[in-house]
């Protein structure tokens, strides 16, 4: 036998290589170019099981936002493997239910459990790869040529921070003028543009004063009126000073998909006072919450699955999943997938329906692959099934307030429960009164009805309706068929009008829509009915058939039939830290009350409310009264259109914008084209500019881990840590799809700390492997201390060095509070102070994050352990107890991903705020009665519009295809890590197409992306399974060559395109990485590699991003074309045309 | 025979989504790592996908999961010409030594699964070693420990016959899996566990597991 363990070809000596790199960090400060480093991760050889310099570290993954637990393998302070966190159970069934203090745990809880008790999928065992990326930025950059022309010059954080907050030293600071005006011709240099933070938010103090300093956050001025865009100053100017607010809403903040995303800017927005801020899940998960907001009164609430009727994953023996595509990127894949396999292995039937063939669907007992855009289609034809058979669960939809549907959210006593079937129920009797308006007395007992005789108004006891006032409890039976006069019109239930609406169609005709068989649709409709007789259904959504519009066309469709079906349940959800006890953690800027207060309109206009009234024009209500508006607005006020940031504020509307600062996402990169006639994404918006030169935004700062589309177009690109160098315990944009509370936290797998005292304040700081504070920063001053830093930075810590520097309060000096006092000059203190909040004990006291799991049991080893939630990377619920009271508070109060905040005084979506809308007249935005009622309809029912892919969202006309003629999805793959995936070396290498022959390598070598096209379609235009072809678009004419993927797995007339193919910018400069070179402080001009596609990269060749080929623009709106009910744009779909190259 | 390890793949549970591919190079090391963008992977275990039918209704797709099998009667090793690859008693896990193969490839053109890989960076032939490292402490391999779905598991002595801890099932009616089904020959457990052991493997191709399409 040979031992293969002690002969080895190329043993990497840890001890020695991490020497070698911390003696590195000192010297040079170019961590990636170690070659004791490169020699660690280079070769091929396992890494050190246990001795004592091996920890594992327990944290929470961000390689997407499912929130699954992590666990890091650190050897001798690095990273060597990252697994599943075995305690969290979106990690592991056997849930280690470790509670009470002091208490690690039953016996039989084994070191080799925690090893490897963890399961993770291959984007997060690939975290690894983020962090020691070879792409990473380690130093701020400043852009010395025109934006995108890939000119920067590494500068120090002093000078970053010095440029952002008070412009250039020697340029005037003293006018407004300064501000977009002071550009020498022809020079598009950062400085001349003249923007700071410091003018932007209160140039007359500035004026007064010179530089900030104590007293300049006292100062807040109004918006320059001159900044209000002509069309609202054409108004009136008291309209363009209630639009525009405060000058501090100049500045905009945009996020990325983080799981603190709601916190990410939190310091500096809350502290500078700017109403905007916009983050990802505006974009993505607004779709299908605001089908829960519609249809159940809530946001987060799903028709769940496999948590249906009793203890968690036993329930359903029958789910239909619309598109929720979990054995592949859709969240929370981790446990999901886990989930669905047990589900399947002990008998379950699942039907899965899509515009594709995934992974799920592969698995699926039935698949169900339809037209792109039928979900609703689909489940019309189920639900006509179920009427035909008189299978609709009637005794559920007639008492909708029965206590065991009550307070499952979490929500106060009293609320509506979610399952809001009294929109299918007109009641009588002595339940009358007790409907709408609870206090109402007198109140007409119909619901939602509708009114046959078109001009007929509901009556005045309408007025201010509101379905969230229904008492639980209340009502215990009601007439499902009814209808008459009620409120002076004529009425019928709405389980009579969605029974009406049903019957338009037969099942086969539905089918037919669907592009189904009568019998694929009949079947599943009858094999649903019989498990839901029991309680055993399971209804679930994600993304949906209708491409990537996560899914309000599936939301809706799934909510319909769980409403009809009594599948409703919810559970679990994600949390924070303060969950586990103890307050909430400091609310902003450590709580000390900041001198802005936020006013005026969004520039995302949230709040606004807005109407579009076919050939009439447009109409908007808002606070001032407003009716009408020269120009389109966003037609849908979503909470943030995330999509709207770049173009209106290269639009300068509604009012000018200085400056961006973006996070954690290629926002631009993203953003399309919205003004007339563009036919770029966001990035050609920060492009923009006058005859002046001076760029119409121009401040442009991004926080980035790497370079991407967006940072490469930023004026500033500021390096910031990974997650797995970080503290956060804010999971607020989590998954929480599994019946399990969870509030995990993250912490620092590498790094250290150190202590000293700013300006005589003490002080503490985490510190990345790659950053450094020179000895003279703790110990001298503000500057000296911001001097000293070099190296990548949380965002938290930016912010505050921001904050700090402007003189904002809440930062600095008693900037947390003045008892104590408490000092805020690190991430560090901010997040002591949230844990300690929280009734956590800080980090373990010595700051030493592996001190918890030193060889792994921090019991057995005699180690003190302080708090079992750092123990385990989070605290978790049992969830075998998930009957308790207060089941799901966590989740959909504190943070799940289907959280957003509400809106619905100000909620317009259909046209019409449904929840408060003024029944006494025809509300404001309908033509007529019969407009309302259309509205109304459409709430109840599953959204369903013929070829919907194809809708003008304004006036829900369909577009002529003029020759593009297929509809492009776009999917996500299991190594899908959004906008790191391409960056990801391991990522990278797993992408490629099916295998359609042996030997055929699965990796695409020409690293196209792929385009997945029928085989009938195929042959109709001459196109070979992995030819090249172009895809083209009305937009995008220039369209972008792909490689063919020709397969059954998609219908004919469609194709899809993988999500993550079409990235431009990721790369830039690799391996030179001359953007990182030259010396901090010193501003020399340094030539930086100018950012091109690195085509060795397999994802990153594709030229035209997804975007630009698929989005297109109304030409007679300032807008792009959105989905047309979700108020997304409808940027991941369209219609393409597809030929072949050569 | 001899006691023999061997990984269960259970291909109605495994979801394709490659998490013990990543798994396994994390443990591993294998190229590439960071700063080798574009060398040839080596992966030791691989996801291997196919597709066959071009109607979406009745199309399959297979994925399944697979790395060196530690066969009972190796092809690789006899053709070494350095006698490099031998197999452990204690457990039929097959190893190549490292410090004594020279890079012929002998091994990758004689194995009918691929699991040998040639790495050019070090000019050696390596494979699967059934994360040996590991298992001498107690733990899991890598790719089984984290595959997200369950599908993945071994045993330490796949030659008896007790299937008391797997569960049976019967046929799904999946396409995938019907086809997986059909290849019953290679199966050694009830239903649609299947234990992808390439034992007693002596030539190429000819007892090759059918799992629906060609292994690599």
């Amino acid at each position: 036998m040979i031992d293969v363990l002690n002969r080895r070809i190329s043993r990497r000596t840890f001890l020695k290589a991490s020497a070698a790199v911390g003696g590195t960090i000192a010297a040079s400060q170019l961590i990636f170019s170690n070659a004791a480093q490169a020699a660690m991760y280079g070769e091929n050889e396992p890494d050190s099981v246990t001795g004592g310099t091996v920890k594992y570290i327990r944290t929470t993954c961000m390689m997407c936002n499912s929130v699954c637990g992590q666990q890091v393998k650190t050897d001798d302070g690095i990273a060597v493997k990252c697994s599943g966190n075995p305690y969290s159970p979106q990690n592991n069934d056997d849930f280690l239910n470790l509670t009470g203090t002091g208490n690690l745990g039953p016996a039989n809880v084994t070191e080799a459990l925690r090893q490897s008790g963890g399961r993770m999928c291959a984007k997060g065992q690939a975290a690894i790869m983020t962090l020691y990326s070879p792409y990473r930025l380690t130093r701020p950059l400043k852009r010395v040529g025109a934006r995108g022309a890939g000119r920067w010059q590494v500068i120090s954080w002093l000078e970053a921070v010095n440029s952002i907050c008070l412009g250039h030293k020697d340029a005037s600071l003293t006018t407004e003028a300064t501000l977009p005006n002071a550009s020498a011709a022809g020079n598009y240099s950062i400085y001349a543009q003249g923007a700071s933070l410091a003018q932007i938010r209160d140039t007359a103090w500035v004026k007064a004063n010179g530089l900030p300093g104590p007293g300049y956050s006292l100062g807040f001025s109004a918006m320059p009126s001159g900044d209000v865009h002509p069309d609202i100053r054409s108004v009136s100017s008291a309209y363009a000073a209630y639009v525009g607010g405060p000058a501090a809403n100049r500045v905009l903040t945009v996020r990325g998909r983080t799981q603190w995303s709601h916190e990410a800017w939190r310091l500096l927005k809350d502290g500078f006072g700017s109403k905007n801020d916009s983050g990802h899940e505006a974009m993505c998960n607004s779709s299908y919450k605001r089908a829960g907001q519609e249809m159940v009164m809530a946001e987060g609430w799903k028709p769940n699955m496999l948590s249906t009727s009793g203890t968690t994953y036993t329930g359903p023996t029958y789910v239909i999943l619309f598109g929720a595509d979990y054995n592949e990127a859709v969240p929370p894949h981790v446990a999901i997938a886990r989930y669905l396999a047990d589900f399947r292995r002990r008998g379950g039937q699942l039907v899965y329906t899509d515009v594709r063939v995934s992974q799920t669907a592969a698995k699926a007992d039935t698949r169900l692959i339809v037209n792109p855009g039928t979900d609703g289609a689909l489940a019309l034809g189920i639900a006509k099934q179920w009427f035909d058979d008189g299978t609709i669960a009637t005794g559920y939809l007639s008492c909708p307030t029965s206590a065991q549907l009550n307070n499952l959210d979490g929500r106060a006593a009293g609320a509506c429960m979610t399952p809001d079937a009294g929109s299918l129920i007109f009641t009588t009797g002595p339940d009358v009164g007790k409907r709408v308006g609870s206090a109402a007395a007198g109140n007409a007992g119909m619901y939602f009805i509708e009114s046959v005789t078109s001009g007929v108004k509901l009556g005045s006891a309408f007025v201010a309706a509101e379905r969230a006032t229904l008492e639980p409890g209340t009502i215990t039976s009601a007439n499902l068929v009814a209808s008459g006069v009620a409120a002076s019109g004529d009425a019928q239930t709405a389980y009579e009008i969605y029974k009406s609406y049903v019957a338009t169609k037969t099942v086969a005709q539905w089918a037919a829509e669907c592009g189904l068989t009568t019998s694929a649709v009949s079947g599943v409709a009858q094999a649903a009915a019989a498990a839901a007789s029991s309680g055993r259904l399971g209804i679930d959504f994600a993304r949906g058939c209708y491409a990537h519009t996560n899914g309000l066309y599936a939301a809706r469709a799934a909510y319909s039939l769980g409403i009809l079906q009594d599948a409703m349940n919810r559970a679990g959800g994600t949390g924070k830290s303060s969950d586990m006890g103890g307050a909430s953690t400091p609310a902003t800027s450590g709580g000390t009350a900041v001198a802005a207060t936020p006013s005026g309109i969004d520039q995302c206009r949230k709040g606004a409310t807005f109407g579009y009234m076919g050939t009439s024009g447009l109409v908007i209500n808002d606070p001032m009264g407003l009716t009408s508006q020269p120009r389109q607005w966003y037609p849908w006020a979503n909470h943030n259109v995330f999509s709207e940031i770049y173009p209106s504020a290269a639009e300068g509307y509604p009012y000018k914008v200085k400056a961006i600062f973006s996070h954690g996402s290629n926002s631009a990169g993203y953003t399309l084209g919205f003004s007339q006639g563009s036919t770029n994404s966001g990035i050609e918006q920060l492009k923009k500019h006058g005859l002046d030169r001076v760029y119409n935004v121009p401040l442009v700062v991004d926080v980035k881990t790497c370079m991407d589309e967006s940072a490469a177009h930023a004026d500033f690109v500021l390096p910031e840590v990974t997650y797995l160098e970080r503290w956060s315990d804010k999971k607020e944009n989590g998954y929480g799809g599994i019946a399990s509370k969870i509030s995990g936290i993250r912490r620092p797998v590498v790094g250290t700390y150190t202590s000293g005292t700013i300006a005589g304040r003490t002080a503490r700081m985490y510190l990345s492997p790659f950053a450094s504070l020179a000895s003279s920063g703790f110990g001298g001053d503000d500057e000296a201390f911001l001097g000293a830093l070099d190296g990548p930075l949380p965002l938290e810590d930016i912010q505050i060095q921001l904050g700090k520097k402007l003189g904002l309060k809440g930062y600095g000096l008693n900037g947390i509070s003045s008892v104590g006092p408490k000092h805020l000059d690190t991430a560090k203190q901010y997040y002591d102070e949230a844990f300690s909040t929280s009734g956590l004990s800080a980090d373990g006291n010595d700051g030493t994050p592996s001190v918890f799991c030193t060889g792994g049991d921090g019991a057995t080893s005699g180690t003190v352990i302080t708090n079992n939630a750092l123990f385990m990377g989070g605290a978790y619920t049992d969830p075998s107890n998930n009957t308790a009271g207060g089941w799901c508070k966590y989740g959909l109060k504190s943070g799940s991903a289907y959280l957003i905040p509400k809106d619905d005084a100000n909620a317009n979506h259909l046209r019409m705020a449904i929840n408060k809308t003024d029944f006494s007249s025809v509300p404001s935005g309908y033509a007529n009665w019969a407009a309302v009622w259309d509205d109304i309809k459409k709430v109840l029912l599953p959204y369903h519009k013929p070829a919907c892919t194809d809708l003008d969202p304004l006036s829900e006309t369909l577009i002529a295809d003029n020759g593009y003629d297929l509809s492009l999805a776009t999917y996500k793959a299991a190594w899908h890590t959004q906008s790191r995936t391409t960056e990801n070396v391991w990522l990278v290498t797993l992408t490629g197409r099916d295998r359609t022959s042996p030997g055929t390598v699965p990796r695409d070598p020409n690293g196209l992306p792929t385009v997945w096209i029928n085989p009938t379609t195929a042959a109709a235009k001459g196109i070979s399974d992995a030819q090249r072809v172009l895809v083209t678009s009305a937009l995008n004419t220039r369209g972008f060559v792909a490689r063919a993927n020709v397969t059954g797995a998609v219908r004919a007339g469609s194709v899809v395109l993988d999500h993550h193919y079409g990235r431009k910018w990721f790369g830039s400069g690799y391996p030179d990485h001359r953007y990182k070179a030259g010396t901090a402080g010193v501003t020399h001009t340094a030539t930086v590699g100018k950012a091109i596609p690195d085509r060795r990269m397999a994802v990153a060749g594709a030229f035209g991003a997804v975007s630009r080929c698929t989005q297109r623009n109304n030409v007679n709106y300032n807008t792009c074309l959105v989905d047309p009910i979700s108020v997304q744009v409808a940027y991941m779909s369209g219609k393409v045309k597809v030929s072949p190259i050569g | 025979m001899t006691v023999q390890n061997g990984f269960l793949v259970d291909l109605k549970r495994c979801t394709g989504c490659k998490a013990c591919q990543v798994a396994c190079k994390a443990e591993n090391n294998t190229r590439p790592q960071r700063g080798d963008p574009r060398g040839a992977s080596v992966d030791y275990r691989r996801v291997v996908f196919s597709r066959s039918g071009s109607d979406s209704a009745t199309m399959t797709r297979l994925f399944v999961s697979t790395a060196c099998y530690h066969c009972g009667t190796p092809a690789c090793m006899p053709v070494c010409p350095v006698g490099a690859i031998s197999k452990r008693g204690a457990d039929g896990v097959v190893l190549i030594d490292y410090d004594l193969c020279i890079g012929c490839r002998r091994c990758y053109f004689a194995c009918p699964y691929g699991a040998p890989q040639y790495n050019g960076r070090v000019r050696k032939t390596q494979k699967c070693t059934f994360c040996e490292h590991l298992l001498s402490q107690g733990l899991t391999p890598a790719c089984v420990a984290t595959c997200v779905s369950k599908a993945l598991n071994y045993r330490t002595d796949i030659t008896s016959n007790s299937t008391a801890d797997i569960t049976a099932d019967g046929p799904t009616g999946n396409p995938g899996e019907a086809a997986f089904d059909a290849g019953a020959t290679w199966k050694r457990d009830s239903g649609t566990y299947t234990t992808v052991l390439g034992t007693n493997v002596t030539k190429h191709a000819a007892t090759k597991p059918n799992v629906g399409f060609r292994l690599p």
